[in-house]
């Protein structure tokens, strides 16, 4: 037998072996479905479900290793991050978030897996199935007259805050170890956002290595030391419809550095939370729900806002 | 013979892990439709430090109050009047859709830009006004109206920042 021919025959002897090593995937019980009309669920179950889920059912070719592996791999990571067989167990304030979160990865091209979508090409979602899920979501469809709690509370914050000692002298640094920047107020405004998602209105702060670097633009990648601040308030209407910042919900940092945050995409990332300024998080791993919510604009540097220009 | 094998067996990786870097555009990067021609103005108040910020949901339309150094310490001591030499500045854009983020507005076009000189008294305050993309100065012959945003401006309480 020639040299090619044995190799064949070792190839095929080794290709037949490894279907031997099959790390388990078994479906856990559906316990809590996300609630959502049956037009969006069909949508999700067609592109999603194979990975987000606990009804995974791979064709064929997906259960032959070594893609099987791959196939795996990415169920349980995916299960991990979200599984819309158990997410129906949270609020629903929770469940819509986690509804917009997946219209924007499909949006900017993320989800399904692009790896995923180039071997089953029927799990791209359509732009008609993507206005199926933008329609039921409808943002900013108009939201009742604040009441007089939240109103109330407002005035509470805001007489605490101006008659206090700011910041409070003893804000913990977050569980990265990043500490708070008491200044980030003083920082020039990049960008403003209107979040009819989560009700909520921002504030978006650069440092003066930010600011020089948008007057310059030289934003791709961000220079090292290039800091933002964006700050989230309630999103407020009165009774002739205008909308106000109501409390401030929480400020968080994205810091530049691309040798020391190395291992969180370049960036550090921290969050502090109320007017009391409590670190976000039970561990240092917070930083993953930030990375991986930023993944869809690594081209832009993981920077989602687009800076306003005329700085200078 | 193998290193044809290679190339394509790398784009093939490169293709379907899809981690390859597209270089955004310009637009993508910088929002310069929002941009302010601070030339046209007496001062650029995106030099400024923010107040506060606002919506206007039916006219599709947002706002940012900007202030000097001595309209913004006053403001955030929660002082009900601003000291003479403060100088207000109200940024209005049109809004339009994030092309990042589904569910979230940002800044389109500017509609106007709002200056308040606070002088000695704060009730004779200076109201002027800048109008459309290319910030023509507004006449303002209706005395009424002018002192009425005058004094819109001048009572917006400043959002909280601990
Ligand atoms: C081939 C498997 C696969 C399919 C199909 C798939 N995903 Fe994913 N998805 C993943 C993996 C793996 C991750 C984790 C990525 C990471 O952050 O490293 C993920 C992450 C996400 C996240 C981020 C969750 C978080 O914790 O931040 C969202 C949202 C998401 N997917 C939505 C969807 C939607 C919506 C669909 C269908 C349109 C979909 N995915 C289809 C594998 C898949
Ligand atoms: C569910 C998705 C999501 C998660 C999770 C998330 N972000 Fe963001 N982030 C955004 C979006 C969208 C923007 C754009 C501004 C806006 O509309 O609020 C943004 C903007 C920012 C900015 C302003 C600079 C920029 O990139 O635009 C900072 C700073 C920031 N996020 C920090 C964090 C930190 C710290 C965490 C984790 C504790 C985090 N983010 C988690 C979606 C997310």
């Amino acid at each position: 037998m020639n040299f090619l021919g044995k190799l064949t025959i070792v190839a095929g002897v080794a290709f037949l072996g490894i279907q031997c090593i099959r790390p388990a995937l078994d479906n856990p019980p559906v316990t809590a479905e996300i609630q959502a009309p049956p037009e969006v669920r069909q949508i999700l179950r067609n592109s999603c479900y194979n990975c987000h889920s606990n009804e995974t059912s791979l064709p064929w070719f997906d259960r032959i290793a070594p893609s099987y592996w791959l196939v795996v791999h990415d169920v349980k990571t995916a299960r991990a991050h979200l599984n819309f067989s158990e997410i129906g167990k949270l609020p629903p304030a929770a469940q819509r978030g986690a509804l917009f979160e997946a219209v924007n990865q499909i949006q900017l091209g993320d989800m399904p897996l692009p790896s995923y979508r180039h071997v089953h090409p029927d799990s791209t979602v359509t732009p008609e199935q993507l206005a199926v899920l933008k329609n039921y979501l409808d943002p900013f469809r108009p939201s009742p007259p604040a009441d007089a709690d939240q109103t109330a509370a407002v005035d509470t914050q805001f007489h605490n805050w101006t008659t206090s000692a700011t910041p409070a002298p003893t804000v913990q640094p977050a569980l990265n170890g990043i500490q708070f920047l008491p200044d980030y107020k003083n920082w020039r405004t990049v960008s403003t956002t209107d979040r009819g998602d989560n009700h909520t209105m921002r504030a978006i702060l650069g440092n003066d290595i930010a600011i020089h670097a948008i007057e310059t633009k030289q934003v791709q990648p961000w220079p090292d030391g290039a800091a933002f601040a964006k700050i989230a308030w309630e999103r407020l209407s009165d009774d002739k419809g205008a909308v106000h910042p109501g409390r401030f919900i929480q400020v968080e940092f994205m810091i530049k550095d691309k040798t020391k945050y190395a291992s969180t995409a370049g960036w550090g990332w921290a969050r502090w939370r109320g007017t009391d300024l409590k670190p976000y998080g039970k561990t240092a791993d917070f930083t993953g729900e930030c990375v991986s919510c930023h993944l869809p604009v690594r081209d832009n540097d993981y920077v989602y806002t687009i800076p306003v220009t005329g700085q200078r | 013979m193998k290193k044809p094998i290679y190339v394509a067996a790398l784009s093939l990786l490169a293709l379907f892990s899809g981690c390859s870097h597209r270089t955004p555009a310009e637009s993508d990067l910088f929002n310069t439709s929002a941009e302010i021609e601070a030339s046209k103005l007496p001062f650029n108040p995106l030099h400024w430090k923010v107040i506060i910020s606002g919506i206007d949901p039916q006219r599709q339309t947002m706002s940012t109050l900007y202030g000097n150094d001595l309209a913004v310490q006053s403001a955030r001591a929660g002082h009900d009047v601003y000291p003479d030499g403060s100088v207000l500045s109200l940024v209005t854009w049109t809004q339009r859709e994030d092309p990042h983020w589904f569910g979230a507005r940002i800044p389109g076009k500017v509609k106007s830009v709002e200056f308040v000189t606070v002088g000695k008294d704060s009730s004779k305050s200076a109201y002027k006004r800048f109008e459309g993309p290319d910030l023509a100065p507004a006449t303002l012959s209706d005395t009424e109206a002018a002192s009425a945003r005058r004094d819109s401006i001048l009572g917006k309480r400043a959002s909280v920042m601990p």
